[in-house]
């Protein structure tokens, strides 16, 4: 199979990754559960890897670097955590809705009011909306570093300072970026960033987590056994173990950790370099297939390594159908949980089929991407 | 060809009956939803029956009180090329 739906999960993962997992799943104890050594050994793997990342991130205090199960969990935290009743949130069309859900429900549990930027037919936004939607009640921007459907980047420098000069929380969802991009919370302004660890990250499903600035207070959002302080009626106060309740996926942070070594030792500025040449090269041959429409802005100077597209009227489910059944190359089809970003781009009734490149694809598996499609747009009614 | 799309509301649905055809010896195929059919289903995996074999579908569905959404009939839009039925 040629695995090009490296945007939903990096599914090959690097050989010290597969490793670290196996060994952790004999070894590890239950972290915060006792003081022998199958604890303590489960305790040390998680508090490493809770300092490499953050880091990696340029979060300031490694106990406000939490670990979750994926970014939705972290921007629930995140969201629900800090924003309250009538406060106002800035948001963009790019969203996935890991962003948007968390943000309906607080707009209809709390009252909470939100505005959208909105994004053009590329799927690029104009910043100084931002600004423009700020009201006195606002409390947060919460927005995506990129859009899992175009590839398209936001500049969070600008969109931290803009939240820097007004003094609103700024949460980014980095779920497409980090580990691809390099990311400093201090230098973009970041409050809270969430991210996951299965996608770029190179890291096992179920780990994730989200890096807290400052000295911000973030609410609860579960409660129970922490292993620490356990005649408390309430979670206790402090970093990390306030959002943490239950036990961690251990064996799944062994093999984040060992993924975030092999992201330092390469280089993610290789990494990345590989899969934006294996964009460019399949953007560069599609675009002129006849039939072939590409969805994105593909003049800025950086993005991810995706590049979606429609052939003809052809109905994306069936396109990606096609790719898989006679051509074996897994691609994903559909809304790909971004609505506003398809009714941007005018997507909403066709779908689109996005192609994501990993570190692991090769230009011949590129080569064959390209043959298909162009056989595809042949074939199509 | 028409072909006949059976949708769900999640993957789990889907996979139970995908589970229940199989038993029954009714040819189906595990395929993405089409945007086209499935309106709030989006992202959706649906359940891939020819015109033969979807009255035994049916049937299968009837006699196990199979969850599922809507069946959608759907001509195809790629020349034959291949129906792999698995």
């Amino acid at each position: 199979m040629i695995y090009l739906d490296n945007a939903a999960t990096t599914m090959r993962k690097p050989d010290c990754v597969v490793k670290a997992v196996t060994e952790a799943l004999t070894t590890l104890g239950n972290a915060s559960r006792g003081a022998h050594e199958g604890a303590l050994s489960s305790n040390r793997v998680i508090y490493r890897a809770r300092k490499s990342l953050a880091a990696f991130f340029g979060c300031q205090k490694p106990s406000q670097m939490i670990f979750t199960n994926n970014s939705t969990e972290a921007l629930n935290i995140a969201i629900s955590g800090t924003i309250d009743a009538g406060q106002h949130v800035i948001t963009t069309c790019l969203e996935h809705n890991s962003v948007l859900r968390p943000l309906y429900r607080l707009r209809d549990e709390r009252g909470v009011k939100l505005d959208f930027v909105h994004a053009d037919r590329k799927g690029c936004v104009d910043y100084a909306d931002f600004e423009r939607l700020i009201r006195p009640e606002t409390r947060a921007i919460v927005c995506t570093h990129a859009s899992n459907l175009t590839g398209n980047m936001l500049d969070l420098a600008i969109i931290g300072q803009i939240a820097k000069d007004h003094g609103l929380l700024f949460i980014v969802d980095a779920s497409q970026t980090a580990g691809a991009f390099p990311i400093n919370m201090q230098e973009a302004g970041i409050s809270i960033l969430c991210f996951t660890g299965h996608k770029s990250m190179m890291g096992p499903q179920g780990t994730g987590g989200l890096c807290i600035n400052g000295d911000i207070s973030v609410r609860p959002f579960k409660v129970g056994g922490t292993g620490v302080q356990s005649f408390l009626t309430t979670q206790p106060e402090e970093y990390p173990t306030r959002l943490e309740a239950g036990t961690l996926n251990g064996h799944g942070i062994a093999g984040l950790a060992a993924a975030l070594g092999f992201l330092n030792e390469t280089g993610i500025d290789r990494i990345h370099a590989h899969e934006a040449a294996l964009a460019k090269q399949f953007y560069e041959a599609v675009r002129d297939i006849p039939g072939v429409k590409v969805y994105g802005d593909f003049e800025a100077e950086e993005r991810c390594p995706i590049v979606t597209l429609n052939i003809g009227d052809l109905d994306s489910a069936i396109a990606a159908d096609e790719l898989f059944c006679s051509y074996d190359i897994a691609v994903r089809a559909g809304a790909h949980c971004a609505p506003l970003m398809h009714r941007a781009l005018g997507t909403e009734e066709q779908g689109a089929v996005r192609f994501s490149f990993g570190y692991f694809n090769t230009t011949e598996e590129c080569d064959a991407a390209v043959e298909a499609v162009a056989a595809i747009a042949g074939t199509a009614i | 060809m028409t072909r006949y799309y059976i949708l769900f509301e999640n993957y789990d649905q889907g996979l139970a009956l995908h589970d229940l055809l199989d038993s029954a010896g009714v040819a189906n195929r595990i395929a993405p939803a089409p945007a086209a059919a499935r309106g709030r289903l989006c992202c959706g995996m649906s359940l891939l029956v020819t015109p033969d074999d979807i009255e035994a579908a049916k049937e299968v569905i009837s006699k196990n009180n199979a969850v599922y959404h809507s069946i959608v009939p759907m001509e195809d839009q790629l020349k034959a090329r291949r129906d792999r039925y698995c």
